[in-house]
């Protein structure tokens, strides 16, 4: 590993003919992160992923990953794994077989150093070995993703990973990305699913319109709205108690309890008033989610 | 990479497919002469003389079907090869794995040029044994075109097929252009039809080019100018223009892969 950068991507701009899909985008992802790109359809990500991966040629910028520069064929992407829009396999050979030939063509003897892993998390079965032209969408995304960490890379791009997956297997899939990221692999997810996002990921890219228009980390993203949904013990008191405590723009009761509206004021500073009052605290938790985030960032764009 | 490449075609049901049906035509044409043999005619050609020997109509078979039927087939292992990537979509996880781009082409353009050698061996073989089992493996005729008219001359049975050997290495190595063709134009396109049909209508219009009366500046420049000399191999005429052939197949082979190479290092993967 060399520094602590995973992904930079440096005035990245792609132009199809007039259209100009991404435009002076720069990012940096830090190893062990994993990072949730999103963005409405046509907004660039696919752009993005294929350029900081060396299927696309930036019209200006340039991209390292792992510290190396990208181009097409870079020796770095063998440290890099990838599953792009969807899944691609040879339809009349076995999943195994696919597998073996991806692995193969780079050169490498069979099998890579995580293949059982892989194969656990695809959780494909006896399936491996029939072809992939009878397998369900939700197969070929499996079989897609154990592609992409059979070689147990150290940057893991991952573009809808579960896309046509049912709930149980998304679960799965959620729960492998969450292991391979605590053994250390590096993340990109981009989905628009925002709850999987929220869920899985400690940073977030927003692009729209080519543009980075968000960066930072999921509670940061969520955070900018100051909403916050509190159950307390005694409501009137902490009614009383917060109208007169500054930070606090406003306190309103709800179903559930209060709705308290901070302005400059931590959720930890919030709870911490509260106890030292006296006012027992059964859950504070931030009223917007990412979805209510990320439509006020795109709505605002546009 | 080649091996690679070659296990995916020949695990390819299309594969067996065109391999077959390389072989059926010349076993049809067995079994059509034996029926209904040709008729004498005033002149001498190749088809007069099919039934003369079975290795006369493998010379047939060869002539017949290298005049469009192995182009077409041969223009579906060479347009099918990079195009079939993007359709499958399978180009980009090759391409991350990583597999160079310049390895990627060349490894498409030897293996779909191996299985044309195979198709020209296929079509051999099915003449000869077809050919055999009807009219027996005795002294072939050829055509001796020294005379006012040309007349059929007897060849040794080995020697004839010493000359359908050297005939359809000759035929294999006029595939390599159409094999360049191919994967170049799947270059171009993601689309393998359109790969197919542009080296079909390529070497189609070279032909109508090189028929025209007028153009003589252009026609030895063609690709497949050279492309019928063999013929001369089952008659007493000159082969020099064959070594021209060789030679005007590996210029145009390594100038359109050299193209198909720079191509498709600057291509965008989108598919």
């Amino acid at each position: 590993m060399t520094g602590t950068t995973a992904i930079e991507a440096v005035g990245l701009s792609k132009r199809f003919g007039a259209v100009h899909a991404v435009q002076d985008l720069s990012f940096v992802v830090e190893h062990g992160q994993i990072c949730g790109l999103l963005g409405p359809n046509g907004a660039g990500k696919t752009t993005t992923v294929r350029m900081i991966v060396g299927l696309i040629r930036a019209n200006e910028g340039h991209a390292t990953l792992l510290g190396e520069a990208v181009r097409p064929s870079a020796k770095v992407l063998r440290r890099v794994g990838l599953l792009v829009e969807k899944p691609a396999f040879v339809p009349y050979l076995s999943g195994m077989r696919n597998l073996q030939l991806h692995w193969t063509a780079g050169g490498d003897p069979w099998p890579p150093s995580g293949l059982d892993d892989a194969l656990d998390l695809a959780n494909l079965g006896a399936a491996i070995d029939r072809k992939v032209k009878g397998y369900s969408q939700g197969m070929r995304q499996r079989l897609g993703i154990a592609q992409a960490v059979m070689h147990r890379p150290e940057l893991l791009v991952l573009d809808e990973p579960t896309n046509g997956m049912d709930p149980a297997e998304t679960r799965r899939m959620r729960v492998g990305v969450a292991e391979l990221a605590s053994r250390g692999t590096t993340i990109l997810l981009s989905s628009h699913l925002l709850a999987e996002v929220e869920q899985i990921c400690s940073h977030v890219l927003v692009v729209d319109k080519g543009t980075l228009v968000a960066a930072g980390t999921v509670a940061d993203i969520i955070g900018t709205g100051q909403l916050v949904d509190l159950e307390v013990g005694d409501a009137p008191s902490a009614t009383a108690l917060l109208q007169a405590t500054p930070g606090v723009l406003s306190v309103a009761p709800s179903e559930r309890g209060l709705v308290v509206e901070l302005d400059g004021m931590r959720r930890s500073e919030l709870v911490s008033t509260l106890v030292h009052a006296g006012i027992a605290v059964e859950t504070v938790m931030p009223r917007r989610r990412l979805e209510d985030a990320y439509l006020s960032i795109v709505e605002g764009e546009g | 990479m080649i091996r690679v490449e070659w296990v995916r075609q020949t695990r390819r049901l299309r594969t067996w497919a065109c391999f077959a049906g390389l072989a059926a035509v010349p076993i049809i044409f067995s079994i059509a002469s034996y029926v209904d043999p040709p008729r004498e005619r005033r002149e001498t050609n190749v088809f007069t003389l099919l039934t003369a020997s079975g290795l006369n109509l493998a010379i047939v078979a060869l002539f017949f079907m290298s005049q469009f039927f192995l182009v077409v087939v041969v223009a579906a292992f060479g347009g099918e090869s990079v195009s079939g990537e993007a359709t499958w979509g399978t180009a980009r996880y090759l391409l991350v794995r990583p597999v160079s781009r310049v390895r990627l082409v060349l490894s498409k353009i030897f293996v779909a040029y191996v299985l044309a050698i195979i198709s020209v061996l296929v079509i051999m073989a099915a003449g000869l044994a077809s050919g055999i089992i009807a009219f027996g493996w005795k002294d072939a005729l050829i055509i001796d075109r020294s005379l006012l008219f040309p007349l059929p001359v007897p060849v040794p049975a080995m020697e004839m097929f010493w000359r359908l050997f050297y005939g359809g290495a000759y035929v294999a190595l006029m595939m390599l252009t159409v094999v360049c063709i191919g994967v170049f134009l799947s270059t171009l396109t993601d689309s393998t039809a359109a790969a197919v049909v542009g080296t079909v209508v390529t070497i189609v219009t070279s032909n109508v080019l090189g028929a025209l009366p007028g153009l003589r500046s252009v026609k030895p420049f063609l690709p497949t100018r050279y492309w019928d000399e063999w013929h001369n191999l089952y008659a007493t005429s000159t082969l020099q223009d064959m070594w021209k052939g060789a030679a005007s197949t590996l210029i145009w082979s390594t100038l359109i892969t050299v193209f198909a190479v720079w191509r498709f290092r600057r291509k965008d993967i989108l598919s």
